[in-house]
């Protein structure tokens, strides 16, 4: 018996007690929905196989249906608990359903609930990699394994990005270099070592998840960083603002949707009732200037 | 008359026998430290062995590991969940039973000290928040065993970048986890506890 049935039998006066409707709301676009560009959803911490994934699902098939995202980025904890077959379609392949039917996408980051062994499976186009990069017209995205984030794939990501000179680099992964949520928070090690690659090579925009929340983090040396750890799993009351919030919400699930064009990215954080708490535009970053090449300053 | 004699009365042999003596004095003067040296036994850092050691047996492990995968349909990244499975649960079986007696220590061996002080070290440079917070996300389990499965519904609790900068490097197939206050050596592709160190987790960077 599934969730949404689950819900059917129980008690009137506990459906009653339920925070919000399950039929979702139609939601008023705040991206340009231009054609020619990058557009994509965001989900991170969905796998629960419970009745508010299942609602998040149904809002991103119903956004998508006006805003033709064609791929969504998982940004880990895609399964919780156990990860059998049955948890398979429990966990993913029911709750977005309508999507997978429409051939939208699925690039996914392993976060740390995550059997490692995932990577192989085809819905989640990881082809049996860790870490890997992929692109997308102007945009090229970084995807990293933040839960073991060893030498051979440090090389890797400043190697991939030294050699992008693609218009647009977007990392995602599971744990925040920035976030202000009281379970987690900003992950020292791994700012220490992805910072300074992400500032020396040009990235635009960060998202990951691990704190289950949704908060944009104002601009970090120039960086644009998301975590939206919020598409299942939802910690309410432990976003404590900081002086790192630009805006934060902990009170419900949420996804985003994203569009990117010739030099602005465009963003949308939506609940699984269809309100919007974030919207934006923000503008491509100058890219950084090449290091000079040392010469011996002798004249030809 | 004898050769003693016949040798002091001929100045060509006196000259030679000079000759002899003194490049005999030399070889000797040579020779003599590099014997004394040969006598006493080269000295071996005991940590550098252990360590070798202890790569020795990783790689002994990760050998086995790739003949378990032999014969068992690939896995190739567009694969469903119960082909992932199978080749998991495949992969577990054979080394459990190739490694049916294996016990605590068979891999780490004399390297346990050192890697313990590795572990010990990074949590020194640590603030102890911070300390207490790379531990946080550590699953709260009994004790781990050999050749068992990591639990399966257990958080893998991420390994602190800089830490993995200092310990040993593994290959693929192998990598740390921390499991209550133990350092696990977890077999990634069979989802094995491989081997194991009690209480590397330092005092103060124990969480309740």
């Amino acid at each position: 018996m599934g969730p949404m049935a689950a819900q059917s039998a129980a008690p009137a006066a506990a459906r009653a007690a339920q925070a919000a409707p399950s039929a979702p709301t139609s939601v008023d676009l705040k991206v340009p929905n231009k054609k020619g560009t990058v557009k994509f959803a965001v989900i991170g911490d969905n796998g629960t196989g419970e009745r508010e994934q299942y609602e998040i699902g149904e809002q991103l098939a119903k956004i998508q249906t006006t805003f033709p995202f064609d791929f969504v980025i998982m940004l880990g904890d895609n399964l919780y608990g156990s990860q059998n077959p049955r948890d398979f379609v429990k966990k993913f392949e029911d709750p977005y359903k309508a999507l997978l039917a429409r051939d939208v996408k699925f690039y996914a980051a392993l976060g740390n609930h995550d059997n490692q062994e995932n990577r192989f499976y085809k819905p989640w186009n990881m082809n049996g990699e860790r870490f890997y990069t992929f692109k997308k017209d102007r945009v090229r995205f970084f995807v990293l394994d933040t839960d073991y984030l060893d030498q051979p794939q440090r090389q890797w990501i400043e190697r991939q990005l030294r050699e992008s000179t693609d218009d647009w680099k977007i990392a995602y992964f599971h744990h925040p270099l920035y976030s202000s949520a009281a379970a987690h928070g900003s992950q020292t090690d791994l700012k220490l070592i992805l910072e300074p690659l992400f500032v020396k090579y040009g990235v635009n925009a960060v998202f990951t998840g691990h704190d289950h929340v949704y908060e944009r983090i104002k601009p970090q040396q120039g960086i644009y960083y998301f975590v939206e750890g919020s598409s299942g799993k939802l910690r309410p009351g432990d976003l404590r603002k900081t002086a790192l919030t630009e805006v934060g919400n902990d009170r419900d699930q949420a996804f985003m949707i994203v569009e990117v064009d010739d030099n602005e990215l465009h963003f949308q954080a939506i609940t699984r009732t269809g309100k919007t708490i974030d919207s934006g535009t923000l503008a491509q970053q100058e890219k950084p200037k090449p290091a000079p090449v040392a010469t011996s300053g002798a004249k030809p | 008359m004898n050769s003693s004699k016949l040798l002091a009365n001929n100045p060509g042999w006196r000259r030679l026998i000079c000759g002899a003596s003194l490049v005999f004095m030399v070889a000797f003067m040579v020779a003599a430290p590099r014997a004394a040296q040969e006598a006493r036994p080269a000295t071996v850092n005991p940590q550098a062995a252990a360590l070798k050691g202890f790569q020795d047996r990783v790689n002994a492990y990760v050998a086995l590991q790739k003949k378990a995968d032999d014969g068992l349909p690939k896995l190739s990244g567009k694969d469903d969940p119960s082909k992932i499975e199978a080749h998991q649960a495949a992969m577990a079986g054979r080394i459990k039973l190739a490694r049916a007696s294996a016990k605590r220590g068979d891999i780490f061996g004399p390297a346990e000290p050192a890697v313990m002080a590795v572990v010990r070290d990074d949590a020194n440079l640590r603030s102890l928040r911070e300390a207490r917070a790379a531990m946080e996300e550590v699953p709260k389990f009994d004790p781990p065993a050999v050749n068992t499965p990591y639990p399966e519904k257990a958080a893998l609790a991420t390994v602190p970048p800089l830490l993995l900068d200092a310990l040993p490097r593994l290959p693929e197939g192998l990598e740390y986890r921390f499991m209550g206050n133990d350092l696990v050596l977890r077999d990634t592709k069979a989802n094995l506890i491989a081997d194991f160190i009690n209480n590397a987790v330092p005092t103060a960077a124990k969480t309740k």
